[in-house]
């Protein structure tokens, strides 16, 4: 602590603990440009290549697959996104797709409630993330299902066109 | 090549808009006598601009008025006409653009020619880094964080498609404060698109404003030149937690800001060194910290309720006065929240229900011993925190006597806050370690500069010959503060 008082004669006697303190945080800060060199040299490659801004965005499947999907549902449209939120892909689907409403359902749902909440937010389209329990791909993909209706494989997941008008009755499983 | 220029242009002048509204405000409020600085002026002007715009851009959804940088900027050029109200402030202005002239050139040639020691260099030299690394990372990448895409940027972008603010097509926290997304959204006006990493330009210069202000008040502490220069350096460069929040485009670096600003001036006005109508801009950027982030209620009544304690402990023999003039600023503070809640209520929403529950014992206990690890955890905050704890306990004696007991009692108000705020979180078991570890670095940020003011005092002894620490706190401070 006494290192911390102030001097009586300015510069007449080392203050250790200053001088400790002091070359700890350099090479803090050594350990920092460290820690950031990687963003940093990233971040030259870019300058040097001009590769910024969106087309950042452009090289990560992911969002490729979003801006095909982009293309086939319209910005009025809903759809229910089958994914888990850890994942950090659907809060990126939803900032990508805005303004389409995103509605989030584990892919692990059954069908039963699934097709309950196609029907409720009256969704038109359905993107699969991650795999579902094959009873609702069964139903997804029955070839003659009127309520579903295959529409693309993207890097983003599968696409399907729903009508939620087709799916009656009570859901039960 | 054209179009990029044209581009850059547009959001140079949206920023300079929000300055110009931030600073035109300030000449025409604070009374003739205030003597804050033109840097102090630039950086306040910044926080003050975005707060004003964006609580207007919320009067224009009430009105059904859509956003338009007619309507949105529109009333301000009005009010702050040069040929009005700025023109009565003219001379003030010319100065304070020559300062600001003078004080760039000084920060462009790194001080070179201007009779700066080579250590003054140094610590310069290391904050132009860190701004440049924080503008380029910032303005080159599209969003990317957690909550910058999740929360701020979505709703920057609708707000933007929409032309209000319109939280109908989505679920994300929709009852938080949204000055960080209308602001986005105003700069979005500007370039005419949903540029998403042009806007992010916003971050670095309320950074540097951050930065400005902490440097300044280290000044306005009797800290001189070289070592302000050291301590905002050492602000800055310790750990990767405050240089990360300059290029992420969450609402933290706002709401940080704004507490150092609110708290600052109300630690100078303790000390009887604040400029004519600090308390004022005490309420109004506690509004500031109202409006960042739903965290901007704790901070605000900790800031309140530290200076009535300091005062109550202190009693000074004019103490009725100032717990009126105390109360006043804080029920100004609280009238920011208003318009926000109000819209919270006509839209059903309900605040807070996702954060607050029930009190955890077992929580409790977790989040002290992990607070107490983050503290001194390298990758959060270096060196900062044990520093900071150093000077603290190293003072405490002379703090206890003196304004500067304010600053501990936020520090600890702050460290306490957020103790609570995880013991009270509706979390399970598995999820809770995981929850601190995503958000305890957001949540210690913000009280990291105000908590940095505790270092003044060692950098205001370190080449002063001052008799002692006690007759420095001393010093500067009202008689009448310190005994009756």
């Amino acid at each position: 602590m006494v290192g911390l008082a102030p001097r009586q004669n300015p510069g007449s006697r080392r203050d250790w603990l200053v001088t400790v303190i002091l070359a700890l945080w350099l090479a803090q800060v050594g350990w920092l440009s460290w820690w950031f060199a990687p963003e940093g040299k990233d971040l030259i490659n870019r300058l040097l290549t001009g590769q910024i801004g969106a087309a950042i965005r452009q090289e990560e499947p992911f969002s490729q697959g979003l801006a095909e999907v982009q293309k086939i549902i319209p910005p009025a449209a809903t759809y229910v996104f089958l994914d888990r939120y850890e994942a950090g892909k659907e809060n990126k689907a939803r900032y990508l797709l805005y303004p389409r409403r995103h509605i989030l359902l584990n892919p692990q749902i059954r069908p039963a409630p699934l097709f309950d909440r196609l029907v409720r937010e009256q969704a038109e389209y359905l993107i699969i993330r991650d795999g579902l329990p094959p009873a609702a791909r069964y139903f997804l993909e029955y070839p003659n299902h009127p309520a579903f209706h295959y529409l693309m494989e993207s890097k983003a997941g599968t696409v399907y066109r729903v009508r939620p008008d087709l799916l009656v009755g009570g859901f039960y499983d | 090549m054209i179009e990029g220029l044209l581009t850059g242009f547009w959001l140079a002048l949206g920023l300079a808009s929000i300055e110009l509204v931030g600073y035109g405000l300030l000449l025409v409020w604070l009374p003739r006598a205030s003597n804050f600085t033109a840097l102090e002026r630039f950086a306040l002007g910044f926080g003050l601009g975005a707060l004003v715009l964006t609580l207007w851009m919320l009067g224009l959804t009430f009105l059904n008025i859509d956003f338009s940088l007619p309507w949105v900027l529109g009333p301000w050029l009005i009010i702050l006409n040069p040929g009005w109200a700025l023109g009565s402030r003219r001379r003030l202005w010319y100065n304070d653009l020559r300062q600001l002239w003078s004080t760039g050139r000084k920060i462009v040639t790194l001080g070179y020619g201007c009779g700066w020691t080579w250590r003054e260099r140094a610590w310069l030299i290391l904050l132009v880094l860190a701004f440049a690394f924080a503008l380029l990372r910032a303005t080159l990448y599209p969003l990317w964080s957690w909550d910058a895409v999740t929360t701020w940027g979505l709703k920057a972008k609708a707000f933007y498609l929409s032309r209000a603010i319109d939280l109908s097509r989505f679920e994300a926290h929709n009852y938080y404060p949204n000055l960080v997304p209308l602001l986005m959204t105003y700069i979005y006006l500007w370039l005419g698109g949903v540029i998403d990493h042009l806007v992010k330009a916003i971050f670095p210069l309320w950074g540097g404003c951050l930065v400005l202000m902490f440097y300044s008040f280290l000044r306005r502490l009797q800290v001189k030149r070289p070592e302000a220069l050291l301590g905002t350096a050492f602000l800055v460069l310790n750990g990767p937690t405050l240089i990360t929040h300059f290029f992420i485009a969450y609402a933290d670096l706002a709401l940080t800001y704004y507490t150092l600003v609110s708290a600052g001036l109300l630690f100078l006005w303790l000390r009887g060194q604040a400029p004519a109508g600090s308390l004022i801009l005490v309420a109004i950027f506690g509004g500031g910290m109202l409006w960042s982030k739903y965290e901007g209620w704790p901070l605000v009544m900790i800031n309140f309720m530290a200076a009535a304690l300091t005062l109550l402990w202190l009693g000074p023999s004019d103490r009725g006065r100032k717990f009126a003039a105390l109360a006043g600023s804080s029920f100004l503070t609280m009238l920011f929240y208003l318009p926000w809640r109000y819209f919270c209520l006509t839209h059903q929403m309900i605040v807070g229900a996702d954060h607050v529950g029930g009190f955890s014992p077992a929580q409790f206990w977790h989040a002290i011993i992990y607070l107490l690890q983050a503290l001194f955890w390298p990758p959060y905050f270096g060196l900062f925190w044990p520093v900071v704890i150093l000077a603290g306990v190293r003072w405490s004696r002379e703090a206890l006597y003196s304004p500067g007991l304010f600053l501990v009692l936020v520090t600890l108000g702050n460290l306490a806050a957020i103790v609570l705020a995880y013991a009270m979180v509706p979390a399970s078991v598995a999820e809770f370690p995981l929850y601190m570890r995503a958000t305890v670095d957001r949540l210690l940020l913000h009280g990291v500069p105000v908590s940095g003011l505790l270092l003044a005092a060692p950098l205001a002894a370190w080449n002063v010959s001052l008799h002692n620490t006690f007759n420095y706190y001393r010093g500067c401070f009202p008689r009448q503060i310190l005994k009756g």
